[in-house]
């Protein structure tokens, strides 16, 4: 048993500390305040320059052939940082995939322009009436010559707006099995029938939903083979990320103590019981998700780990951030960016924030049933007729 | 990281869960739970050399080793006090005091008036390890009348002074607080191990009853209201083994974080385990209700093993003022 830290990780974290306090600018953050998209070029290309994007892929594939366990240090540290860097994870999440499930031609097309940081991907999964049941998505793909044609909307296709290509699942056989009829494309934001419109949220952040009316691709925007999407998509989550959720709790700690000085309430014994849990449930976040990624590193998946890591991590996140937000009063309620908010409006916007963490990447409910089942062997609750 | 046993820790987990299984089975655990105490038990597992763990002098270790066995203790509701005792032969030989042989525990919150209050084991020890004031103390005297506990511990009050106890003041001021601190929360951090198995055990027995049993014609674990409780719990069970497990690691390291993992791991694994407790009873409907089922022993030595170290509030406080930079 070790539960030393790697000095060679370590020295990671203290590079991409380093990154960050000379790339993560006021300008950056003011300018993803201002326009809501977790996202931002020049410090997008400022990751790209150092080799991070695609760092963990091996060096035949133009990565470091970094530990993938260095990803998590990276991504915790943009966290914790409050980094914009959304669309990077979101890319790496499909670009992996390709990496595994691409034509050559489609890696060669994505994987490079990716790794430079001029190429962004958008996930195009959840429909208006398919949500955590992504299997019953409804657009629809049909043949027409040598390609296809799309039609239909995809909802929370964030970041679409400076993306390249939608990761889009889309119904090839709607006489198949549920499952079975899916298949995935890449669909280019340019291409004719495509369109947009921006969607706020609470956070601030701005997503979109996207509109495909008769769009035309070629064939070669098929990833994996017809009627195997729901593979692909199996496939991509394993790459959802878990570790960055215990460097959010960090942050919110961080804020607390900071506002806390700064208020002359450092012996306020409602204050410290509600920090004393939080930092409690931030230790035992950090060490879920440091299981589940040591677990990744050894011939064990992880990937129920991962899972328990994550709705651990996010649960306390949104109880914390409205608990540390209720220690501060009535001040609390005034929104960031005013004056006097607490914490220049921190704790407000985590508070915020959080409210996604427990419904992306999968929502508390499945993911509970599926530590359920997978992890305790429980019997597989009983679903609706929809269900495979 | 590598959360893997190493070969000599898997050797002592392994060899402590077989014995404690077979020796500290439930009708074991029944038989002895009005006295709080399995005297055939204390007999094998200090024979076996459970209080020789965590006892050396030369380096720090061995606590990493005694959390693997108060997990294995904790997950059979062992009924002696493991981890009172082997925290308090490690400060005896910090001290170089000699104590004789008998059964000597620690005290885990600092004596009131000179006694004791409530301390694990108190009505079986033939002495008690404490802080009296600014005195740390050895005292040999009477075991306490044990008032009945919630968590079958043998809890007793023991009087420090008077004519009938053999005191030895082992330290004074600051080094008297200092081992004091010392040993308190090596208690913290090997009963957060124990805690931990608890809330493990139980959670296997609910969720064995939640597949066996069936209402409304299906196993109740299929229900989504039973089943994802029990997800939560195995989150913050596992959650539990790890905080434990690493400030016993930090502290056989000699990190100086050790204490305030300790404080993180024993707050939460208290916690967690008395949750395991209730919800396991829950999970068995009436039945859990009932003294027949297992599920209320688990309840109560959770509730009781968290309550040893006073109102848990204050915990909470003391890890919020450690963070915020006012240690205390």
């Amino acid at each position: 048993m070790d539960f030393s830290l790697d000095e060679r990780a370590e020295a990671f974290r203290a590079e991409v500390r380093e990154f960050l306090r000379a790339h993560l600018t006021d300008e950056v953050r003011a300018r993803v305040a201002a326009s809501g998209t977790y996202h931002d070029w020049e410090f997008h290309r400022a990751i790209a320059a150092k080799g991070w994007i695609g760092a963990a892929w091996p060096v035949e594939d133009g990565g470091q052939g970094r530990d993938r366990a260095d990803m998590d240090i990276l991504y915790e540290e943009m966290a914790a940082a409050g980094a914009p860097v959304e669309g990077m994870s979101v890319t790496l999440i499909i670009a992996e995939t390709l990496r595994r499930a691409g034509t050559p031609e489609q890696r060669e097309r994505i994987l490079g322009p990716v790794r430079e940081g001029r190429l962004l991907l958008s996930l195009g999964y959840t429909e208006p009436d398919a949500g955590s049941d992504l299997a019953s998505a409804r657009t629809r793909a049909v043949r027409d010559g040598d390609g296809w044609r799309i039609t239909g909307q995809k909802n929370f296709t964030t970041h679409a707006h400076e993306a390249d290509y939608v990761f889009l699942l889309a119904r090839t056989d709607p006489q198949a099995r549920k499952h079975a009829g899916l298949t995935m494309f890449l669909v280019p934001t340019s291409a004719e029938g495509f369109s947009l419109a921006p969607v706020h949220t609470l956070s601030g952040e701005r997503t979109n939903l996207t509109f495909y009316e008769d769009v035309y691709v070629p064939d070669t925007a098929r990833v994996g083979a017809v009627g195997q999407g729901w593979e692909i998509v199996s496939l991509a989550l394993a790459f959802e990320r878990g570790g960055e959720f215990a460097a959010q709790l960090r942050r919110l700690v961080h804020a607390t103590v900071t506002w806390a000085h700064a208020a002359g309430r450092e012996g306020d014994p409602r204050l410290l019981r509600r920090l004393g849990r939080a930092v409690t449930a931030t230790e035992v976040s950090r060490l879920l998700g440091s299981r589940a990624t040591w677990l990744r590193t050894t011939e064990r998946a992880g990937a129920v780990e991962g899972a328990m890591a994550k709705v651990y991590a996010t649960e306390a996140l949104v109880r914390w951030t409205g608990e540390l937000l209720d220690a501060t009063g009535e001040r609390g309620l005034l929104n960031p960016g005013t004056r006097d908010a607490p914490a220049g409006g921190e704790l407000q916007h985590l508070y915020r924030e959080a409210q996604i963490s427990t419904l992306y990447g999968g929502t508390s409910e499945v993911l509970r049933g599926v530590v359920a089942e997978r992890h305790l062997g429980l019997p597989r609750s009983r679903r609706g007729s929809g269900g495979s | 990281m590598d959360l893997e046993l190493t070969p000599d820790q898997r050797d002592v987990a392994t060899a402590f869960a077989r014995v404690l299984a077979r020796d500290s089975s439930i009708d074991r655990v029944r038989a002895a739970e009005d006295a709080g105490f399995d005297p055939a038990l204390w007999k094998t597992l200090t024979g076996m050399g459970v209080l020789d763990i965590a006892a050396g002098q030369e380096d720090a270790s061995g606590f990493v080793e005694l959390a693997l066995v108060a997990e294995e203790a904790g997950r059979r509701l062992a009924c002696v006090p493991l981890v009172e005792a082997a925290v308090a032969a490690r400060l005896l030989a910090e001290t170089g005091t000699t104590a004789g042989d008998g059964i000597v525990v620690l005290a885990p919150r600092p004596a009131e008036g000179g006694v004791a209050v409530l301390t694990p084991a108190g009505a079986v020890a033939d002495a008690v390890v404490a802080l009296d004031g600014d005195e740390l103390v050895l005292a040999h005297g009477p075991a306490g009348a044990p008032p009945g506990d919630l968590g079958f511990l043998a809890a007793a009050d023991r009087t420090l002074r008077g004519a009938d106890v053999d005191r030895r003041v082992l330290a004074s001021g600051d080094r008297a607080h200092a081992l004091w601190r010392d040993a308190r929360d090596r208690w913290r951090l090997a009963t957060a191990a124990a805690c931990a198995g608890m809330a493990a055990q139980a959670l296997d027995i609910a969720v064995r009853y939640a597949t066996e049993r069936h209402q409304f014609g299906v196993p109740i674990g299929s229900f989504q209201a039973i089943a994802h409780p029990l997800a939560d719990v195995a989150m913050a069970g596992d959650g539990a083994r790890l905080v434990a497990r690493e400030a016993a690691w930090r502290h056989d390291h000699g990190l100086a974080s050790w204490r305030a993992a300790a404080a993180v791991a024993f707050a939460h694994a208290a916690e967690t385990a008395v949750r395991a407790g209730e919800l396991c009873l829950h999970v068995h409907g009436g039945y859990g209700y009932t003294l027949e089922y297992d599920a209320q022993l688990y309840l109560r030595r959770a509730k009781a093993t968290r309550l040893l170290a006073g109102d848990p509030d204050a915990l909470w406080e003391e890890i919020g003022a450690v963070t915020i930079g006012g240690d205390r």
